[in-house]
């Protein structure tokens, strides 16, 4: 295979699209020093980019702009979305509330309530929640990044007319959803990624046969593949040189094929103006599809939204540290060997990609080549662990923050970190059983009532003489976790505020389900069955191929 | 679980779309430290500097401007959205040099100092029932985007001293030269 | 010659004043750092101090605009006021030492000043002058005299500086205390200043044919209600002394005269009761003759009861000279010594009573009482005595407007006898005026006469309705609030005012 140029190997490496630019401005934008806009809103907005479902988000947009000049008085728009801070639900309110109050309780024209903004209309009316502004101020953001201001702008200051309906007003996003539209059309990678799949299919159908299905898709089709495609010539655009991207694009496939079963609803679903023939689908169900799939990640998503942001429950390296496992979903119990290939060659790729920008010398090149890694599996796997340990101590520390708000997820907790412990003092302490308790009918019947005995057990929670040895020891270790913890949160001042005592509420069943899958990932890592035993000879195997299949694909530029 | 070949050709298109859908959420989610992606100059990065008095044109922007033509509109028409007030531009058949613009509610007159024959005041007259402006910006053809930070206003007067030889009193002076107030 | 440097005093040190330009009266004045066009943010403020109608600077130097170049910046706040009206007051006098050029004395001012030329106090005195501590001692190193003025209400803020500290405190430096913005010039022996125009005052002096018909009637509408007693034949009339001022400098005392304030209690003869200040009252009303016993004065190294360094005297100036408007500068201009008073007393002849004495032709006897020294007559003695007059003449090269006032003291509503008297009148040079004022019939204590005079150049009556009706009105009752913005503003007017006691004492 001939050698490909440097300039080429860092232009597809480092390739960025302009929309990927676009969006990457609005993720990045910041107000005061902190993202403008949460991650989550951003997502959001990337799935509506990717699955163009952003006809109605712009007919909102439209009526929102009209409220952002109302309520500025008439000065225009910008103010609304770029003068006010950072773009969360809670500021917009503020806005509105308070241009209501300066204007003595009402904005003619607009009906202020509690969740939202009402417009009124000629014709009718139409509402907006505060919760829906930040990601329309989001989709604004990105329509002036794409589009350009003058021209969004042209027929955004359309909609501050007088007189106008709901009618004009539906016209005139539609307009603009056409701008999106034709800037998407250019610029989404759409052929490429098209074309992509078609390879993918190629390949799995010429390995399997064309009767293959998902669990044809394993660790060893995906190592061919990359060996196979990242050495040839990148062709329109597609990229499969590093093996992330190619277990990426497998993982997709592989997500994209267990949605079949619902493509058969897609089908049956009456959707006017969608070309069936051509194959287009409705986009607001591709959009389903991709939130199910994206739900794998929630837990992680869901650690960084309020409230459970409150609290540092993990750090940023842990946070990168379980990504894709997450975002793989039921995928990286199929795929393990390529999870644990992505997390170390993937990363050793990725350095010698840098280097390559960095334009380094032939020596430190060669010794990255070598190399291939910055770690081994074991060590991956070691991360893992320790992650899992980690966990487990922040649950212990949630445990004591809940028991001491009297939180009864706390009971939860109890029961989830120790299943197995003797529960029989609870029921001395619950008098569960009991005859009379609580003017029962008498004999067998108990009436229980759940609060009475949630309180009564929180309020004993630490007791030993009341809740037995084993839970006695549970809430020490407990205790002791927590002010073992100097991270954000862990304190006991904290804990008497109460964002962070919804941080708890809502992390702690967060962490329950991100414990439980990394355990139960590393459980799989410690039973896989390998092609070389173990993982150390699995280790050793892999980097011989990695390294061999780097020496070609940069070994070329020495 | 389904296998390609049970599914019809629209099932498959389908499973296309939903693979170009994910794979272009990752494209777009992906910042990993392989991006080459820098910061460019945003919106955001305009309204910052059309509205904020002391918000000044940095070397970033600069040059994007420079290079930008959408950029440059986009500018000037965030100048016009949020400016109290746009000059007209000086007539052609005016001479090169002009002390005076006359605006509706505002004057900007030029005088030379006796004090300091160097120097020259630039004065802002705010007419009755017109709001002082903060801001004065500037551009033309031989004048890059220039914004000027304004005292407050005396009895509807606002006075800036500058050197004769500045950039704000040449492109005052140029019958060129586009004039915002803010 | 004298150039004089002027320092604004402020807590990051003390920025020195290089230079004031007129400016094109179509911008606004500015202040500007160092020669640059880097304007102030306190320009707006010398705006308005120096524009009328709510400045001062264009009241009095006549230009509207001006451009004031300072050292180092002056951030906020109004305490440049002070310090900008001394550099005014001596641009005009040509004593404005500029940047650069040598200066034979420095003053340090901090201090607002209100739109009649009053002194306001100021914040952080102290920090200002411990910041301009290094100006000083380099000062004093090169021998260039320093003078600090700060507003009397500050005096509690003046450091006092313990012998043997290790901080030389304000040694070698002057401390004057000011209440009014004159007083600084009066200090700088700027007699000339430049002289308000006052609400109506007529901008070209002298008067046309008009003025003087009018001035005439005036005369005669206030000769038929007044108490009009015109003694051509009166002995020598005693004029007033210049004030001086007390001054410490380098340890050594000067003799002290101050100019003292005035208390007129005005009539146009009518014989009402006036009302009877207190002699904490008497003080109040600023009618004070500083001698030897009433200021503080110390030697070289002894501690100052009062707040002050120990090589400072506090001092209260007060009364400035005479101005002139300025279109009058080139011209004389009417002080204080161009106005003579002298008092003369009427005796009852051979023992007799004072009752008797006015009938017949045996009249009381005329002596004359003595020259004001100090802004004291001669005591007189009660006994015998009937009548006590106080005259005023005009010596002066040019006519001479003079508002002519005398009262008792502290006097009792029994004293029924005794009135107070004003009279008003245009002096043609050596032309005279007289009030008398009638003693009690019985004197068991001490009585003390207060004498007014206030004189301008301006023959123009039509301008001073103020005066007059300020001084009518204490006819029938004194007030003291009421005195104290007239004596302001005869002040601000640049008015001659001259005042004298007279003490008659029982047997």
């Amino acid at each position: 295979m001939a050698g490909i140029s440097a300039e080429q190997l860092v232009l597809e490496i480092g390739k960025s699209s302009e929309l990927v630019a676009a969006f990457q401005m609005v993720a990045e934008a910041e107000m005061d020093g902190e993202p403008k806009f949460s991650p989550q809103v951003c997502r959001d907005l990337a799935k509506a980019i990717a699955c163009r479902t952003y006809a109605k988000a712009v007919l909102e947009l439209c009526h929102l702009v009209r409220l952002a000049d109302t309520v500025a008085g008439g000065a225009g728009y910008e103010i609304f979305f770029w003068g006010a801070g950072l773009a969360r639900a809670a500021g917009f309110r503020a806005q509105v509330l308070d241009a209501a109050r300066r204007r003595g309780g009402r904005i003619p024209g607009l009906v202020v309530g509690d969740s939202g903004v009402t417009v009124s209309y000629p014709d009718g009316s139409f509402a907006v929640t505060y919760g829906r502004m930040p990601f329309l101020s989001a989709l604004l953001e990105f329509l002036i990044t794409t589009v350009g201001y003058a021209d969004a702008d042209a027929l955004l200051r359309g909609t501050l007319r007088q007189g106008l309906t709901l009618k004009t007003i539906s016209q005139m996003a539609n307009e603009l959803s056409r701008l999106v539209y034709d800037y998407l059309k250019d610029h989404l990678p759409t052929a490429q990624n098209q074309r992509k799949f078609r390879r993918l299919i190629d390949f799995v159908a010429g390995q399997a046969g064309e009767d293959f299905g998902p669990m044809n898709i394993d660790d060893a089709a995906i190592f061919e593949f990359w060996c196979q495609e990242s050495a040839a010539m990148p062709v329109e655009g597609v990229d499969f040189k590093t093996f992330p991207a190619v277990f990426k694009a497998f993982v997709r496939l592989r997500q994209t094929l267990a949605c079949a079963a619902d493509y058969m609803a897609i089908e049956n679903a009456r959707v006017i103006g969608f070309d069936r023939e051509a194959g287009e689908v409705d986009p607001d169900s591709i959009l389903g599809m991709i939130e199910t799939v994206d739900d794998y990640r929630s837990p992680l998503a869901a650690l960084e939204e309020a409230p459970a942001d409150a609290i540092k429950f993990l750090n940023r390296r842990e946070v990168l540290a379980l990504t894709l496992l997450f975002e793989c979903g039921e995928a990286a119990f199929a795929l393990p060997l390529s999870l644990l290939r992505c997390e170390v060659f993937g990363k050793g790729q990725g350095q010698l990609t840098q280097a390559l920008r960095r334009r380094v010398g032939a020596d430190e090149l060669r010794m990255l080549i070598a190399a291939c890694a910055p770690g081994t599996y074991l060590e991956r796997n070691q991360d893992f662990r320790d992650i899992a340990v980690h966990l487990r101590r922040v649950l212990l520390a949630c445990l004591h923050a809940l028991a001491r708000n009297r939180d009864r997820q706390a009971i939860n907790l109890v029961m989830t970190l120790g299943p197995d412990m003797d529960f029989s003092p609870l029921g001395n302490l619950l008098n569960v059983g009991s005859a009379g308790d609580d003017g029962g009918g008498g004999g067998n019947v108990t009436v229980l009532r759940t609060a009475t005995l949630s309180d009564r057990f929180l309020a004993a929670i630490e007791d030993d003489q009341r809740v037995g040895p084993e839970i006695a020891r549970l809430m020490g270790e407990a205790r002791r976790a927590f002010r073992g913890l100097s991270r954000q949160g862990f304190d006991d001042l904290s804990l008497k505020d109460g964002q962070i005592a919804k941080g708890y509420a809502a992390g702690a069943p967060i962490l329950v389900e991100v414990g439980a899958r990394l355990s139960a990932f590393l459980d799989l890592l410690g039973r896989l069955g390998l092609p070389y035993g173990n993982w150390d000879r699995q280790y050793a195997a892999d980097k011989i191929a990695f390294s061999k299949q780097f020496e070609r694909l940069y070994g070329g530029l020495l | 679980m389904a296998t390609w070949n049970t599914l019809s050709d629209g099932r498959k298109a389908a499973a296309g779309q939903v693979f170009d859908a994910l794979s272009t959420l990752d494209a777009l989610t992906d910042f990993s430290a392989d991006s080459q992606i820098s910061r460019a100059v945003g919106f955001a990065d305009l309204y910052a500097y059309a509205t904020e008095p002391d918000r000044p044109m940095d070397e970033r922007l600069q040059r994007a401007l420079a290079s930008d033509a959408r950029l440059r509109g986009d500018l000037d028409r965030l100048l016009e959205n949020t400016a109290l007030y746009r000059f007209p531009r000086l007539a052609a058949a005016s001479s090169g040099e002009n002390d005076r613009r006359e605006g509706d509610g505002f004057t900007i007159r030029l005088r030379q100092s006796r004090a300091e024959e160097t120097q020259t005041y630039v004065i802002i007259e705010v007419h009755p029932g017109k709001e002082a402006p903060s801001t004065l910006f500037i551009f033309g053809a031989g004048h890059p985007y220039g914004k000027f930070p304004l005292p407050a206003a005396q009895d509807g007067v606002i006075q800036l001293l500058s050197e004769t030889s500045s950039d704000l009193v040449k492109a005052l002076l140029d019958v060129h030269t586009e004039v915002f107030i803010r | 010659m004298t150039a004089v440097r002027v320092y604004v005093a402020t807590t990051d040190g003390p920025s020195e004043i290089q230079r004031i330009a007129d400016e094109d009266p179509d911008v606004r004045s500015v202040v500007c750092l160092n020669g640059t066009s880097e304007a102030l943010p306190i320009s707006g403020g010398y705006d308005a101090f120096v524009r009328k109608p709510t400045g001062v600077v264009e009241r009095l130097f006549g230009h509207p605009v001006f451009r004031m170049d300072v050292a180092t910046r002056i951030s906020g706040g109004h305490s440049w006021q002070l310090p900008v009206y001394a550099a005014h007051a001596l641009r005009a006098a040509g004593q404005l030492a500029q940047r650069g050029a040598p200066a034979t004395r420095v003053i340090w001012l901090t201090g607002t000043v209100d739109s009649d030329l009053r002194v306001g106090p100021v914040n952080h005195v102290a920090e200002k002058l411990r910041h301009s501590q290094p100006l000083f001692r380099k000062l004093r190193a090169e021998g260039v005299p320093v003078t600090v003025f700060v507003p009397k209400a500050c005096a509690d803020q003046i450091p006092t500086s313990e012998a043997g500290d290790g901080d030389d405190g304000l040694a070698g430096v002057e401390v004057v205390l000011v209440e009014t913005a004159y007083a600084v010039c009066h200090n700088l022996g700027l007699s000339r200043i430049g002289h308000g125009v006052g609400k109506g005052r007529p901008r070209s002096g002298g008067g046309n044919r008009s003025r003087a018909v009018l001035t005439a009637l005036i005369v005669l509408a206030v000769g038929m209600i007044g108490a009009v007693h015109w003694r051509a034949e009166v002995g020598t009339w005693l004029g007033s002394q210049p004030p001086t001022e007390n001054r410490l400098n380098g340890g050594q005392t000067v003799a002290v005269v101050g100019p003292p304030a005035v208390t007129p209690v005005a009539l146009g003869g009518m014989s009402t009761t006036v009302p009877a200040p207190g002699p904490s009252a008497d003080s109040s009303l600023g009618f004070r003759t500083p001698d030897a016993s009433t200021v503080p004065t110390t030697t070289p190294g002894s501690k100052s009861s009062a707040p002050a360094s120990v090589a400072a005297v506090a001092q209260v100036a007060s009364l400035p000279d005479a101005g002139m408007s300025p279109e009058a500068q080139h011209s004389p201009r009417l002080a204080a010594a161009d106005v003579q008073v002298s008092a003369v007393e009427w005796r009852a002849p051979g023992g007799r009573s004072c009752a008797v004495a006015g009938f017949g032709s045996a009249g009381p006897a005329e002596m004359a009482i003595g020259t004001v020294v100090s802004g004291r007559f001669a005591v007189s003695s009660a006994n015998g005595l009937c009548t006590a007059g106080y005259r005023a003449v005009n010596k002066f090269t040019a006519p001479v407007r003079i508002w002519l006032f005398a009262a008792p003291i502290g006097a009792r509503k029994h004293f029924v006898a005794t009135s107070s008297a004003l009279e008003t009148h245009v002096l043609g040079p050596d032309e005279a005026t007289t009030v008398e004022l009638k003693l009690p019939r019985w004197i068991n204590e001490p009585v003390s006469h207060r004498i007014i005079v206030v004189a301008t150049a301006e023959a123009d009556g039509s301008s001073f309705g103020w005066l007059d009706q300020g001084m009518a009105a204490f006819g029938t009752s004194f007030d003291f609030g009421r005195w104290s913005d007239l004596r302001r503003r005869i002040q601000d007017n640049g008015m001659v005012l001259v005042s004298a006691v007279h003490e008659i004492i029982p047997q």
